[in-house]
């Protein structure tokens, strides 16, 4: 799986490597800024009509009122009024919302084809993005026509003249909401889960014309034995599986279009069992990776090949060159089995034709990053775009391994190149042992160095941080599926809110436009801010516009002039607008596990943490703004 | 009133919609890779209707453009966006899904399918490193064309495209002889676009098919829109010449490879015989149509009726001819003196008709013109052009050339004016033919425009070489000369090295016996077979060298390297055999500088051909390998001339030294030496005599026909002959014996003397 940015630990995140760099330190600074613009932009306004003195005097009133608001909320009431607002949704919108549901779903097999390359991957994208989009349409309905509705038809008199605050109202509306919006995504994801499950679902049959005995023979093999088979399954869902079948008569699938079945036997045949592995939740445990140049220098990146996409660094076969993964935390009670399952999934770009009818071939050793030494525990024939499954095993003979050798790093420093360890520590014998134990000899501290290297000249192998990973035992799929929706479900309740905040003030149409716009701004919020940093080909908002009308490339530079320079000013002003405003909205896009769900990882509890407490962080200040100008509003008070 | 009225009644009506929706699911559900769709699709697919005949009802496709509200071509765009965005992340799932869709979006837009489509084959199969997904993605991109065909049956180009992919991507990749045996294979693709019979599996044949189907499609009204005809109506032709090729390349010949190029010929003559629309336009201004196999007839009928209005008043062309020579100034005329002496053999006709005419009325044109020329220029440019090229220094090269630019300017002016058109002929013409001369004029123009476009458009495909190709294959000496190359190159590659020598050999003498077919004249010619030919004499060369052999006494094709060195060699043999001439007038003038400077340049060039073509090294050509023997000795005798060395590696000392070691005497002289050796290690003086005597009788041999090596030509050699002639001294002085007067080698101890 592709992940171009990834998560810290939660604490490190929350409080960051150095203490201002945390992500709650960060949030108090803008909730703070904004807190404080909003006390001095009261306070102009009420100087403006009333005088400096009877303006501050009401500041202090609204900001002391506001707090009593919020500090007397009582659960009752806010039950109530959450009732209030799931009876008022009843009767409108759900219903369409799920029936519009289910028509999508029908018509979804149409346009998603379970012969394609990954269906599982496919499918799961479609119900997720399917799903997220209804229910955010929803739950923007829902908020954003609301409160006002209720102004207009008074009905919100009626209510407020119970003792209730306005900061129950709010709160009770957004409850309200989210209970709905809860339920149906409840009732979607799972005939969602139904979806995939039976789209997926499906056998293949093998009859004893497909296979064929294949000649190999063996020394010392029994001449009567019956021989190893081979042949392909029936076609289904626009694949096939390669079927082997071993003297004894086991045999087994190979994968193909992202799954596997098993096969058992059935009288004198066989039988194909229904799909395994189409839906996974791998539990990655990632290393970092770092770079060893041809001269076995180590850099930080490895070399670009000319692709687009600076994802992959490349390491050159036959040099030096490796790409390394330190592992941390490695310890025997982590892995209790005879191996560590790793994965690995390669980029390989060639500069020669070389051997067309064969892989190119790769390494991949064990290096004890103190004692320098390394274990070539496999040599592997490349595999791209799908992961390639390996074990280390825990104890290592030497004569089962392609080489054994002590490594020392090197990496330039102010005074030249130091190695680590230096020549004169490397201990010889270390590397004479007739076997290895993972953990005693190939591990310090918790920490473990493996070492990918390709090993023809003139071929590359490509490799980035996510690309090799430790499996550990994969979590369960229907809780993953469930993290999925959980993402889905915090967006929901993020739209209900800003919906509600700008349903306080604002008309419901111009509330549903607000919140759109804030849920595109959430969703692009990298792009707006790559805009707002200068990042983007062709320039900002107005260059770009520049370039549409006069049909200018966005490689060339503007001619030089006046016209020109406004424009870039005028950019400049809408970077920093631009750059407040992908601050302040929610990030949409991150709530969504669409990528992990599709390519069977696990969603963990690292990023559902960062995730739940980001959507906290967005959804105490619009409540607290959506009480603040409800309060304002004649009709609250 | 029930409040929960409106409730129930909304929850009916959308279970009643539901319950309506189900049967129209199932009818209208379009197909997809393995399944044959709702009742709607099936029906469709059977009565072959596309969706342009039933009023575009495909389903999901009208179903996506309704969901984007009339603006299908915005979500168009995005999605494009997103599919480059896919591919750049090499996410091939989404981007077949992302393709889908924007198919599904515009199913008529022709070029989305033809980009994509190229995209999956091409692009998206090369970013693989397995072959075998490559070759999925292949097939993934010839499917997806084949659904576009789907929705546009009309349009021949996208039936075209999948005839492309299927015979051009497969058959011409890299890994085409693993992509080829993938695709016979392939049975899932042949029972779903249901290939007829295992023969028909070969993607040629796949290919040629849908380049059939396309005609069809075109006669029946469809347009190609911007393709040139002469292009389109080639393919499916040459799909049958390169499945006759491909047949060849598996290894397979006799009737099937004999039967493949009969039909290929035939199918050629018909192509050939076909209307083709051209871009010349008539008098009217309407596109000129052609037959490919009517040039020979127009171009003999316009000499033919030349002939006929030359023959109107006989000498009149010629007459002209003269009239504008005699016009020209001195320095035109010494131009065109330059030009003639040139391009002499340029086959120009206008050029041969001048030679001619000056060789009839002015015999003596080559020396009476050179003064005339020489006043164009000064004395230093008269005395560079007067260089040969191959004695020019390096900065006088493009002086030289741009002299002679001059020179042509003035010649190509006089050349166009000296061009005699019939009209010319025709108003000379007085009396009552001139009427019928006019008429023929205009008759002969026409046939020479014809003759002209046709020969363009043949250019265009290559259509003599394949006519000719396609003859040629067939016959009985090309199949045997081909399965014996074959049959070599197998052996070779498994290192039977002997019997692919054999097989080698064989097929050398079959092509020979091609060659001398009367039937194929000048086929030795033809650059498409000789560059077959010289590919296997490389083969050929390759097996000689792991065998440490020469090419046989007999090699057939000797005359045949030769014409190619002199054809692919850009000059440097003629080149080195005008420094031969040269050298040799040098040495009869006793100018021994300039024949040193002579042979030096003559073996550089040797040098440089033995390098290009290493056929000639192991002698493929005996008349080259003499030639390169004489420039050796040659330069050995003006050395010794001048009283100095060899130099140490002289430029062809390698192949000087390969010669020594593969001769005969060679080897009887070493072991020889060795046994006397052997004898006087046991103190047998006599027989120890008796084996040098032999052995240096037999470097006697070799020295005489190696006569350089007494210069020091090579010093290795050299110091062998030293150690045996001194071996030979320590005998006859353990013998108490004297060199004897006669003694074989005398000139060899001659030789080591000054350096004793």
């Amino acid at each position: 799986m592709v992940i171009e940015e990834q998560l810290p630990p939660f604490l490190a995140w929350l409080l960051g490597p150095v203490w201002y760099q945390g992500a709650g330190l960060y949030w108090l600074a803008v909730v703070g800024c904004l807190s404080l613009s909003a006390v001095i932009v009261g306070f102009l306004c009420a100087t403006i009509r009333r005088g400096p003195v009877a303006g501050l005097k009401a500041t202090r009133n609204a900001i002391r009122e506001g707090l009593v608001d919020l500090v007397k909320i009582s659960p009752r009431r806010v039950v109530a009024l959450t009732r209030l607002a799931v009876k008022e949704s009843i009767g409108k919108k759900i219903v369409v919302g799920f029936a519009v549901f289910i028509v999508v779903l029908m018509l979804a097999g149409w346009f998603l084809d379970p012969g394609s390359e990954n269906p599982g991957r496919l499918y799961l994208s479609f119900v997720l993005t399917a799903t997220s989009y209804l229910v955010l349409l929803l739950a923007l309905f829902l908020s954003a026509f609301s409160l006002p509705g209720d102004i207009r038809s008074r009905t919100l008199h009626t209510v407020v003249t119970k003792p209730v605050r306005p900061s129950e109202i709010v709160l009770g509306r957004i409850l309200g909401f989210t209970a709905i919006g809860t339920f149906l995504l409840i009732v979607m994801g799972s005939l969602s889960y139904l979806f995939v499950v039976q789209g997926l679902s499906h056998t293949h049959t093998i009859t004893a014309e497909d296979l064929e005995p294949v000649d190999v023979a063996q020394e010392g093999a029994d001449p009567n034995a019956a021989p190893p088979l081979e042949g392909q399954t029936s076609l289904v869902h626009n694949h096939r599986h390669h079927v082997s079948i071993d003297p004894s008569g086991v045999g087994r699938l190979e994968r193909a279009n992202g799954h596997t079945h098993e096969l058992s036997t059935q009288g004198s045949g066989y039988k194909v069992g229904p799909t395994q592995g189409a839906l996974l939740a791998r539990v990655p445990i990632y290393g970092k990776l770092s770079f060893r140049d041809r001269d076995g220098l180590d850099k930080e990146m490895g070399i670009n090949v000319g692709d687009e996409w600076f994802y992959r660094s490349f390491i050159a076969g036959g040099t030096q060159a490796a790409a390394i993964w330190t592992f941390s935390g490695v310890r025997e009670d982590a892995f209790p089995g005879n191996e560590i399952p790793v994965e690995m999934t390669l980029g390989v770009f060639r500069t020669h034709k070389g051997k067309i009818t064969r892989p190119v071939l790769g390494s991949l050793s064990v290096r004890n990053p103190e004692t320098g030494l390394t274990v070539d525990v496999e040599i592997f024939e490349s595999r791209e775009f799908e992961p390639l499954q390996l074990a280390l095993p825990t104890r290592i003979d030497r004569n089962s391994v392609a080489g054994t050798q002590l490594i020392s790093r090197k990496a330039n420093s102010p005074d030249g190149p130091v190695l680590t360890p230096p020549t004169e520590m490397l201990d010889q014998s270390l590397a004479q042992k007739e076997e290895f134990n993972l953990f005693e000899d190939l591990v310090a501290d918790g920490k473990m160095e493996i070492w990918l290297r390709c090993l023809e000249s003139g071929q590359y192998f490509g490799a980035a941080q996510p690309d090799l990973y430790f499996r550990a035992d994969d979590a369960s799929v229907e809780l993953n599926f469930i993290k999925g929706y959980c993402g889905i479900w915090m967006q929901m309740v993020l739209v209900i809110a800003v919906g509600v905040m700008f349903s306080t003030f604002l008309s419901g149409p111009v509330a549903m436009i607000a919140t759109l716009g804030s849920m595109v701004g959430g969703f692009f919020g990298d792009f707006m801010m790559k805009l707002a940093e200068g990042a983007v080909v062709g320039g900002g908002p107005l260059e770009s516009l520049v370039r549409l009308i006069t049909q200018k490339n966005v490689s060339t530079d503007l001619d030089p002039g006046l016209g020109t320079d406004i424009t870039l000013m005028a950019d400049r002003v809408f970077q920093v607008a631009l750059r407040g405003m992908a601050s302040v909205l929610p990030p949409f896009g991150d709530f969504n596990y669409a990528t992990y769900l599709a390519y069977g990882f696990d969603v963990s509890w690292n990023v559902v943490c960062i995730r739940l407490v980001t959507a906290l962080a967005f959804l105490f200040p619009l409540f607290i703004a959506g009480h603040l100008f409800l309060r304002n509003r004649e009709v609250a008070r | 009133m029930n409040p929960q009225r409106p409730f129930v009644r909304k929850v009916v009506y959308v279970v009643t919609i539901c319950v309506l929706l189900l049967p129209l699911y199932l009818l209208a559900r379009p197909a997809s890779t393995d399944r044959p769709g709702g009742r709607l699709s099936q029906l469709r697919q059977q009565a072959g209707l596309s969706q342009a005949q039933l009023g575009e009802i495909d389903p999901a496709s009208e179903t996506i453009k309704l969901a984007t509200l009339g603006m299908r071509g915005v979500a168009a765009n995005i999605l494009w966006a997103k599919a480059n965005d896919f591919k750049k992340k090499k996410d091939w799932t989404n981007l077949s899904a992302t393709l889908n869709q924007i198919t599904r979006l515009e199913p008529n837009f022709i070029s989305v399918w033809k980009f994509q489509g190229w995209n999956l084959s091409y692009n998206v199969s090369a970013e693989f490193d397995d072959y075998r997904e490559r070759y999925r993605w292949v097939i993934h991109g010839i499917d997806f064309l084949i659904r576009g065909v789907g929705y546009n049956r009309t349009h021949p180009r996208l039936y075209w495209e999948v005839g492309w992919f299927a015979a051009q991507k497969i058959g011409r990749a890299d890994e085409h002889k693993e992509f080829r045996a993938m695709f016979v294979k392939d049975d899932d693709f042949h029972e779903r676009y249901k290939t007829p019979s295992l023969e028909e599996r070969d993607n040629w044949l796949v290919g040629k098919r849908w380049f059939a189907r396309s005609e069809d499609v075109v006669k029946a009204g469809g347009s190609l829109g911007n393709m040139s005809e002469v292009i389109f109506y080639s393919n499916r032709p040459m799909s049958q010449m390169n499945y006759s090729e491909a047949l060849e390349d598996d290894g397979t010949f006799g009737e099937k490879a004999r039967q493949g190029w009969r039909k290929a010929e035939n199918e050629w003559n018909a192509y050939g015989a076909f209307p083709i629309q051209t871009s010349y336009t008539d008098d009217q201004g309407q596109p000129i149509k052609i037959f490919l196999n009517e040039r020979e007839s127009f171009a003999s009928e316009a000499v033919a009726l030349r002939k006929e209005l030359d023959s109107l008043q006989p000498g009149v062309r010629e007459d002209i001819l003269w009239e504008r020579w005699t016009k020209l100034s001195d320095e035109e005329m010494g131009a065109t003196h330059y030009m003639c002496i040139q391009d002499q053999q340029s086959g120009d006709p206008t050029i041969s008709a001048i030679i001619a005419l000056l060789d009839k009325r002015l015999p003596a044109w080559r020396t009476e013109l050179l003064p005339k020329r020489e006043a164009m220029l000064t004395q230093d440019e008269n005395r560079l052009l007067a260089t040969p090229k191959r004695n020019r220094q390096d900065d006088e090269h493009a002086a030289a050339e741009r002299i002679e630019g001059e020179i042509f300017k003035v010649a190509g002016r006089v050349r166009e004016r000296m061009m005699i058109n019939d009209l010319d002929v025709v108003r000379r013409i007085t009396g009552p033919d001139r009427s019928k001369a006019g008429q023929l004029a205009d008759r002969i123009a026409k046939s020479e425009r014809m003759a002209t476009i046709i020969q363009n458009y043949r250019q265009i495909v290559n259509f003599e070489h394949w006519r000719r190709r396609a003859e040629v294959e067939q016959s009985a000496a090309a199949l045997a000369a081909r399965s014996s190359a074959f049959e070599g190159k197998q052996a070779l590659a498994e290192g039977r090295l002997p019997e692919a020598a054999d097989a080698f050999a064989e097929g050398m003498r079959k092509w020979r016996e091609l060659f001398e077919d009367s039937g194929f004249d000048n086929l030795a010619d033809d650059d498409s077979i000789a560059e077959t030919v010289m590919e296997s004499i490389q083969d050929y060369v390759k097996v000689l060298e792991q065998q440490d052999d020469l090419f046989p006494d007999d090699f057939p094709l000797g005359d045949f390297v030769l014409q190619r060195v002199e054809k692919e060699s850009s000059g440097v043999l003629r080149m080195a055999r005008e420094a031969t001439a040269a050298r040799e007038k040098a040495l009869a003038e006793g100018d021994l500088d300039a024949a040193l400077a002579e042979c030096e340049g003559g073996l550089k060039m040797w040098q440089d051909l033995l390098g290009r073509f290493p056929a000639l090294t192991l002698m493929a050509s005996k008349e080259a390998g003499q030639e390169i023997f004489d420039t050796i000795n040659r330069y050995g005798d003006v050395l010794r001339q001048r009283h100095e060395p060899f130099p140490d590696n002289f430029p062809l000392l390698d192949f000087l030294h390969l010669h020594i070691e593969q001769a005969e005497e060679t080897l009887k002289a070493r072991n020889a030496i060795t046994e006397g050796n052997l004898l006087l290690s046991e103190s047998k003086f006599p027989a120890a005599q008796e084996a040098y005597d032999r052995g240096l009788a037999e470097w006697r041999k070799l020295l005489d026909k190696f006569p350089v090596l007494l210069s020091g030509a090579d010093k290795a050699v050299a110091g062998e002959l030293t150690q045996a002639v001194e071996g030979y001294g320590k005998i006859l002085e353990l013998r108490g014996k004297q060199f004897p007067e006669d003694f074989i080698l005398r000139d060899v101890r001659e030789m080591m003397r000054p350096a004793n």
